[in-house]
């Protein structure tokens, strides 16, 4: 990893998006029944360990990775097992729980984490369920357990405009964040907390653990690949793992109760969303408890507005998934749209009007293609605003003609899929889209027996 | 309008797959989406999207070439009904200019129109909105005098063989428009020859009268071709707004500049491609002036701001060079791209006697060339990556 411990970026996607969550946070805990649906992780193949009918206590597994048999995911509460669904390809949709608060959580043993050599540090993670909270690089993968981390990131900030801030719950996490780097420090000498620059957080006391990176560039870079991506110095580390805010928390309160820790922060954002804020809420709460969907015709976002799911129809908070965001989704059709000045456009370029306030003028947002696909015309947008200095158009012609082998020599491997290219776009290809593809034929490919 | 976008939509089943009229389908997705915005929404990827689409990108191209467009129409009036000694007052020229501009606007736009729906129609792609722009920069390169005919010959070569054989805008490696105009130029010489530029209407024959360029380029040894210019009625200020005989749209720099600084604002057209070309223009023209002597063509000795004057140089560098599709991608290659056309054209100018003009060979060359410049620095860049291969 590379000495400095200030990173400044200088090309920048600053488009300031309207529907900022506030920074107060409100606890709501799940009132029925609650699900755990796995969309989240595009490349598990998850078996389910459970029946309908079953009672299970709170952080007893229900399903495991058949790529990774270690890997469990447990229950965020104790009650009965009402569901399974299983969706397209027997590909397993929800699990819906019925919590029961007279069964009594699972305890785990005590730990001391002084004492922790690397295989009880992860055989720790696995047994509570906290392994999945990882990612190894370059694929994005649950980690294999039987691995050691050349490295692993923790991003302390935003890889989406409106994901849950950390300096919104500081006040409750603080010795959470040291607690799980101090667990961290056991698989890896090696840790890395990225944290922007404009972050008003004390990092003191993680410095003293751990290298602490301050950042400061659009939101794209603290996707944890973007991070790496400006991290790294050797060719080993782009294996590294990352985690996300919410991993140390996870950790560190299981350590501390010796229970699965059965809630996470979320932030509810988006301009059509009525209580922009941040929530305390039940893993796997359903999201009428949360949200209302006014108008029929706005779209639920689970995750941010770039990289979120498309998986409108599940009811319940998806693992691994920490922002709700609704927006409008029903465009209008403009007469002769193309000749307006544009003060009400999204824009990040000044081919609009709105696009020189972008910064300082909330852009409206909603989820209007706001034209047709074409073929690329080389504008070299995507180029301005990648944040791993990939030039996708390159890229995508590579993988359009099937060059693998050119296309990661451009760094198809280092792209975090933070989709702004595909955003800025003008002929509206969905370059993330076709760069995953492209990754993840490619880890089927390595990984095939 | 609402009403209009309703007609519009019940006419889709005639057109959507298993209509009557199935295979016209892109016609109708043109005819929708050239009156109304789509209201289309994300399927998958990112789900919100920024609100510039290449029908905008297209349009502000088409904007920034307003003031060449109305420039050039009033201009062909005004040289018409001047070599005709008929009163030029702005009304009259406007309206003499249009009679001439029009039918090879309407030509090229028919015609080339025509291509472009019959390909969309067996490729099975969309109506690319490139073509509004092609449609419009071929016929301002031409001279008022051009035949119709050669007109639509020109602008179905700059389609099909400049564009559509390879798949269409986004596919192509040449300008389209300036293929076309190529084309009609090693077709046709007699007509783009850098004489006879003037239109009348009335009359049978057109006014014949030397560009400044072809003037220059015919200056005897040891003289000075400036001056041969000026001679000839020409002065730097005439060549710099531009009234002046020549191809429709292309004799003034001040109206170029108008559109440059719309491209640049906008951030359609790459200000390094513009700079470069003038960059490459100005130092070519300064190398050849410390060359120029007595015993050397005196065309050598033409100073860069007569240069960057005459001729369509600033035409072709604010709306030919800056064609995304044809320029290359990278943004350290445009700096290569535009310096080299600045240079080319003086080059093709002054060396070569057979060519009076030669952005349009140059901005052609360099197309060929920009996927190579595009190459060598991108594999400077890919050098300084850290691996991340299998």
């Amino acid at each position: 990893m590379k000495h400095a411990i200030t990173i400044h970026r200088k090309k920048k996607f600053n488009v300031f998006f309207d529907g900022q969550p506030s920074s107060d946070v409100q606890v709501v805990d799940a009132t029925g029944m609650i699900g755990v649906c796995p969309q989240h992780f595009r490349l598990i193949k998850p078996k389910v360990v459970v029946k309908v009918g079953d009672m299970v206590k709170q952080g007893q597994p229900l399903f495991f990775d058949k790529k990774n048999p270690q890997v469990y995911v447990h229950s965020p509460l104790s009650g009965e097992v009402k569901t399974i669904e299983y969706g397209h390809q027997r590909r397993l949709e929800k699990i819906e729980i019925m919590p029961d608060a007279t069964i009594d959580p699972l305890q785990f043993q005590p730990v001391d984490i002084e004492s922790l050599t690397i295989a009880k540090a992860k055989s720790m993670l696995l047994e509570r369920g906290l392994w999945h909270g990882f990612s190894e690089h370059p694929f994005r993968t649950i980690p294999n357990p039987a691995e050691t981390p050349p490295a692993i990131v923790v991003m302390l900030s935003n890889p989406e405009p409106f994901h849950p801030k950390i300096s919104a719950v500081i006040d409750q996490v603080d010795h959470d964040l040291v607690t799980g780097i101090q667990v961290l420090k056991r698989l890896t000498e090696h840790v890395v907390v990225v944290v922007d620059a404009n972050e008003k957080i004390n990092c003191d006391e993680i410095s003293s653990m751990a290298k602490v990176v301050r950042m400061s560039g659009d939101f794209s870079l603290f996707e944890p690949a973007s991070a790496l991506y400006h991290l790294k110095d050797k060719v080993e580390e782009n294996k590294s793992w990352s985690c996300d805010w919410h991993t140390l928390v996870n950790i560190a309160r299981t350590v501390k109760s010796q229970q699965f820790f059965p809630q996470q922060f979320i932030s509810v954002g988006g301009n059509q969303a009525k209580d922009n804020r941040h929530y305390c809420v039940t893993k796997g709460i359903q999201i009428n408890q949360v949200v209302t969907k006014e108008d029929p015709t706005n779209r639920i976002i689970f995750g941010g507005l770039f990289t979120g799911l498309h998986c409108e129809h599940v009811p319940y908070l998806p693992l691994g998934v920490s922002a709700i965001n609704i927006v409008d989704s029903h465009p209008q059709p403009e007469f002769l749209s193309f000749l307006q000045p544009g003060l009400k456009k999204p824009s990040f370029t000044t081919a609009y009007l709105s696009g020189l306030l972008k910064a300082v003028n909330p852009t409206p947002t909603s989820t209007a293609l706001n034209g047709s696909e074409r073929d690329c015309i080389s504008c070299g947008l995507c180029h301005d605003v990648c944040p791993v200095d990939m030039l996708p158009q390159t890229v995508l012609r590579n993988v359009a003609g099937n060059d693998i082998e050119g296309a990661m020599a451009f760094g198809l491997l280092d792209c975090s899929n933070c989709s702004v290219c595909t955003y800025v776009c003008p002929s509206k290809i969905d370059l993330s889209a076709r760069f995953q593809e492209a990754k993840d034929a490619l880890y089927l490919e390595v990984t095939a027996p | 309008m609402m009403w209009l976008y309703k007609k519009l939509v019940s006419l889709e089943p005639l057109f959507a797959r298993g209509g009557r009229l199935e295979r016209l389908y892109p016609l109708y997705e043109a005819v929708l989406t050239i009156h109304f915005s789509s209201t289309a929404t994300t399927k998958k990827g990112a789900h919100i999207r920024d609100g510039l689409d290449t029908k905008r990108f297209m349009i502000l191209v088409v904007i920034a070439l307003v003031p060449s467009i109305l420039f050039g129409v009033y201009n062909a009036g005004y040289q018409s009904l001047l070599s005709s000694q008929q009163s030029t007052s702005l009304l009259a020229s406007m309206w003499h200019g249009a009679l001439i501009f029009l039918p090879i606007l309407l030509t090229s736009y028919v015609v080339g129109g025509l291509w472009e729906v019959f390909f969309a129609i067996v490729r099975k792609h969309e109506i690319n909105e490139g073509f509004l722009v092609t449609g419009l920069l071929f016929p301002l390169t031409l001279p008022p005098t051009i035949p119709l005919w050669q007109v639509a010959l020109g602008i179905s070569f700059g389609i099909v063989v400049g564009k559509e054989v390879f798949g269409g805008t986004g596919k192509n490696f040449l300008n389209p428009a300036l293929t076309a105009r190529a084309f009609v130029y090693f077709s046709f010489p007699a007509y783009l020859s850098g004489e006879v530029w003037v239109k009348i209407m009335d009359g049978v024959e057109s006014f014949s009268s030397a560009t400044p360029l072809a003037i220059a380029a015919n200056a005897p040894l040891a003289t000075n071709a400036m001056a041969a210019i000026e001679s000839a009625g020409y002065s730097l200020w005439d060549c710099f707004i531009g009234l002046i005989p020549g191809s429709i749209g292309e004799t003034s720099v001040i109206v170029c500049l108008m559109g440059a600084a719309l491209l640049i604002a906008t951030g359609v057209g790459s200000w390094r491609t513009m700079l470069g070309c003038v960059i490459g223009l100005v130092g070519m023209a300064a190398v050849f002036n410390v060359l120029a002597s007595d015993t050397t063509i005196s065309f050598l000795g033409v100073s860069p701001v007569w240069h960057l004057c005459i001729g369509s140089f600033a035409f072709g560098a604010v709306f030919m060079a800056t064609d995304p599709v044809s320029s290359p991608d990278l943004n350290a290659s445009k700096w290569v791209y535009g310096v080299m056309i600045g240079a080319l054209t003086v080059i093709i100018r002054v060396i070569n006697p057979a060519y009076p003009e030669g952005v349009m060979l140059a901005i052609l060359l360099m197309n060929v060339f920009a996927p190579l410049i595009d190459t060598i620095f991108a594999q400077r860049m890919v050098k300084k990556r850290l691996p991340n291969v299998i």
